[in-house]
């Protein structure tokens, strides 16, 4: 049976995740991040007695996240599907280097051409630092099926990503 | 040759919050996590302590009701008293009440042969002799008024 960790260490677990998670959420705008990510943890906190670590690990407070955006863009009148947000990559400004920059758009270019479930695998496992086995548990499939088919999205991602900067290369 | 892993981790590494906002916003939830901190604990203490409690009285009272030692005269007689005044009621039929209140009434014959136990033999016997006398006008009258509830139902 999973303990009910003390919020610190649900804090110190989470924070990062749901920071990028909102990150890529919002255009990458690091103070508008940083307030809903606050917002969460404050309604995390609020909601802590309710939280059990047996269901999930993180989902809980990862649905707070996406309830916490859902009211944002609603506050904003904008209309916006937040889980088809996963493409937005950190955006190309601020960076310096040129390199840097094309391979960033180069990336950003490739994780358009996967379906939504292809770059929510990709997100969950490369950006926001999932396991394999509680990314088989939150999408109830088996770690082995999970884990082959993040293997093959990244074959699939790789190839693309080669294509597109050959291209750019031209 | 695309490095594809070593891209995603730049990817990661420049989207982490920074380390003056991980403080700022612990600084924040601190006090109010310390506060849930120790409400919860309270309340855990608290569990074990109502388990007692309740523990305890379904004891006394339990003891209290069966136990011949707790005659007139004893803190726990008026416990035993009401609860036997509680179930009372719950014997509906004459047949049911007068088979608790013989109940009862062995019950005062233990405690009373309880309590003469730490008397000299001789007053214990007339005070036996006065018990019995007692009880016997005691069921009397309860068998009178049985007669004559069961006339006025009929």
């Amino acid at each position: 049976m999973a303990e009910k960790p003390d919020f610190k260490v649900f804090y110190d677990r989470n924070l990062d995740r749901v920071y990028r998670y909102v990150f890529f959420r919002v255009g990458c705008r690091q103070e508008v991040a940083e307030d809903l990510t606050s917002e969460i943890f404050i309604k995390a906190l609020k909601a802590f007695d309710r939280y059990d670590p047996e269901q999930s690990q993180s989902a809980w407070i990862m649905t707070i996240a996406r309830n916490t955006l859902i009211n944002h863009y609603r506050d904003r009148k904008e209309e916006v599907d937040v889980d088809a947000l996963a493409n937005v990559l950190p955006g190309v400004d601020g960076r310096v280097e040129i390199e840097r920059r094309e391979k960033s758009i180069v990336l950003e270019r490739a994780l358009a051409t996967l379906s939504a479930h292809e770059r929510q695998l990709i997100e969950l496992k490369y950006l926001l630092g999932y396991g394999y086995q509680e990314m088989a548990k939150q999408m109830s499939k088996s770690t082995a099926a999970i884990k082959m088919e993040t293997h093959r999205i990244m074959k699939k991602l790789r190839a693309v990503c080669i294509s597109l900067s050959e291209n750019s290369g031209k | 040759m695309y490095l594809l892993k070593r891209e995603l981790r730049k990817v990661k590494k420049s989207s982490a919050p920074t380390s003056a906002f991980k403080r700022e916003l612990w600084l924040k939830l601190q006090p109010n996590a310390v506060m849930h901190h120790r409400r919860l604990h309270l309340r855990l203490a608290l569990v074990p302590v109502f388990a007692l409690m309740l523990f305890l009285s379904l004891g006394v009272g339990t003891y209290a009701y069966a136990s011949p030692a707790v005659s007139e005269g004893h803190p726990l007689f008026k416990l035993k008293q009401g609860l036997e005044k509680l179930e009372r009621p719950l014997h509906r039929s004459p047949e049911a009440r007068a088979e608790f209140e013989e109940r009862v009434r062995s019950r005062r014959r233990a405690e009373m042969e309880h309590r003469l136990r730490s008397l000299p033999p001789d007053i214990r016997e007339e005070m036996r002799l006065r018990f019995e006398e007692r009880q016997k006008a005691k069921a009397e009258a309860a068998a009178d008024t049985t007669t004559e509830e069961s006339t006025i139902e009929n």
